[in-house]
């Protein structure tokens, strides 16, 4: 059991996990930003780009929107966990006499 | 623009002249470059009006029913050609801007006279608070050129607005009524913020009220963040295409956040104005590109309103000073 859960914890929240989760953040924005999704966020002010369905702007405006805030906000959280618990891990082992 | 909403198309059009009249106001060699682009939008603003119809600058919804008052008008449309013609001449007098000045204010004057609580459609049985306060300050441009008093007329409309149109918990005036002053929407971010900008013209002491009414229940800033909300918290309403998307929880309004703009700017609240900016730019996504900015989640009557608030206040100084001087 400890086995499970210390198994799905590196899968999830573990020091790598988060590495792998902020980089598919970035890359996921940066993604759609070459596609150019940065100009369908004028969904917000109610204007739907010529050409495009409302169905499309909305979708392609979320989803650049949801990457953008997520990098700015949510990727930095994510390496400084990831480092703050690299560190601690190491501290810990450190401590413990385990190279 | 005009697929998602006509209004917007004619507001792109006013707010971009104003703001070209307030850059040659406060830059006169600029005149000879903008000048002529203030004059084109009006010439084309009142081509349009001539061939189309009024109804091309509105919502569907203006012809669903007739127009309480006939020949029908819309003081939405009325208020902001005279306001555009009205500014240019500020700038620089046109005689045939004149005449055309002259006649949309008679239309209006004689509009807001026409029932006991002064309220001019915009739509059938719709008045807004914002094409009335934008109206009146045309007037009270008007009387800078020409001399003219619309005083009595700006006192009136003030003593009526304070007395069926605020909103009795907050004292913001209501957004949108009927010409029997029975409100249809209460008070409102996307309305107020501009509005209490054009009332300085009429009635500084209820602008500035109406400023700091709405700075208080509807302007929010968190860690240097600003935005405004659409309604206050004593208010529920629908929203319409003028409060843009609204952020749920936070109650954060795209419309009203970038008229908020307008009312920070005018109103000198260099704090609010520098929160809402650093909103602007962490959220609307700034685009860059050989010197110019403009903001990709806005539209164009939205940056054409953001111009406006980065260069107001030469010609609503220019034409106070004279208001100011003949003080006795």
């Amino acid at each position: 059991m400890n086995k499970t859960f210390e198994f799905f914890h590196q899968l999830l929240v573990g020091p790598r996990a988060l590495l792998f989760h902020a980089t598919v953040i970035v890359i996921a924005f940066g993604i759609f930003h070459a596609l150019g999704w940065r100009e369908f966020t004028t969904v917000l002010s109610g204007t739907i780009p010529a050409d495009n369905s409302s169905a499309e702007a909305g979708f392609k405006a979320l989803a650049y929107m949801a990457s953008y805030f997520a990098s700015v906000l949510l990727a930095p959280i994510l390496l400084i966990a990831a480092a703050i618990q690299f560190v601690l891990k190491r501290l810990f082992r450190v401590s413990k006499g385990v190279r | 623009m005009r697929r998602s909403n006509s209004e917007w198309d004619f507001m792109g059009r006013t707010f971009l002249a104003l703001a070209l009249a307030e850059m040659c106001e406060r830059d006169a060699q600029l005149k000879s470059e903008y000048l002529p682009v203030i004059d084109t939008i009006i010439d084309e603003t009142l081509a349009l009006e001539k061939e189309r119809g009024m109804h091309f600058f509105l919502m569907p919804y203006s012809k669903a029913r007739p127009y309480e008052e006939q020949p029908e008008r819309s003081l939405f449309v009325d208020g902001e050609i005279a306001l555009m013609l009205a500014t240019r001449r500020v700038v620089e007098e046109k005689a045939s801007y004149k005449e055309l000045f002259s006649a949309r204010a008679e239309l209006i004057q004689e509009r807001l006279g026409r029932n006991s609580v002064m309220a001019v459609e915009s739509y059938p049985n719709e008045c807004w608070l914002f094409d009335h306060a934008l109206a009146l300050a045309s007037l009270r441009i008007g009387e800078f050129l020409d001399h003219t008093d619309h005083a009595p007329l700006c006192r009136k409309w003030v003593s009526v607005a304070r007395e069926k149109l605020a909103d009795p918990k907050t004292g913001i005036l209501v957004s949108s009524y009927t010409t029997r002053a029975k409100w249809l929407d209460g008070p409102e971010g996307s309305s107020i913020w501009g509005a209490a900008h054009f009332l300085k013209f009429v009635d500084e002491d209820l602008a500035r009220d109406q400023y700091t009414r709405a700075r208080k229940e509807i302007g929010r800033t968190f860690l240097g963040f600003g935005w405004s909300r659409e309604w206050p918290s004593s208010w529920r309403n629908r929203s319409d295409i003028d409060s843009g998307a609204i952020v749920p929880i936070v109650n954060v309004s795209a419309g009203a956040s970038g008229m908020a703009l307008i009312g920070a700017a005018s109103f000198d609240d260099a704090d609010f104005l520098r929160a809402l900016k650093t909103s602007l730019n962490f959220a609307a996504f700034p685009v860059r590109n050989h010197g110019a900015l403009r903001y990709s989640a806005s539209n164009a009557v939205g940056d054409a309103a953001m111009l406006y608030a980065e260069t107001l206040g030469a010609i609503y100084a220019k034409v106070s000073a004279v208001k100011v001087a003949q003080l006795p």
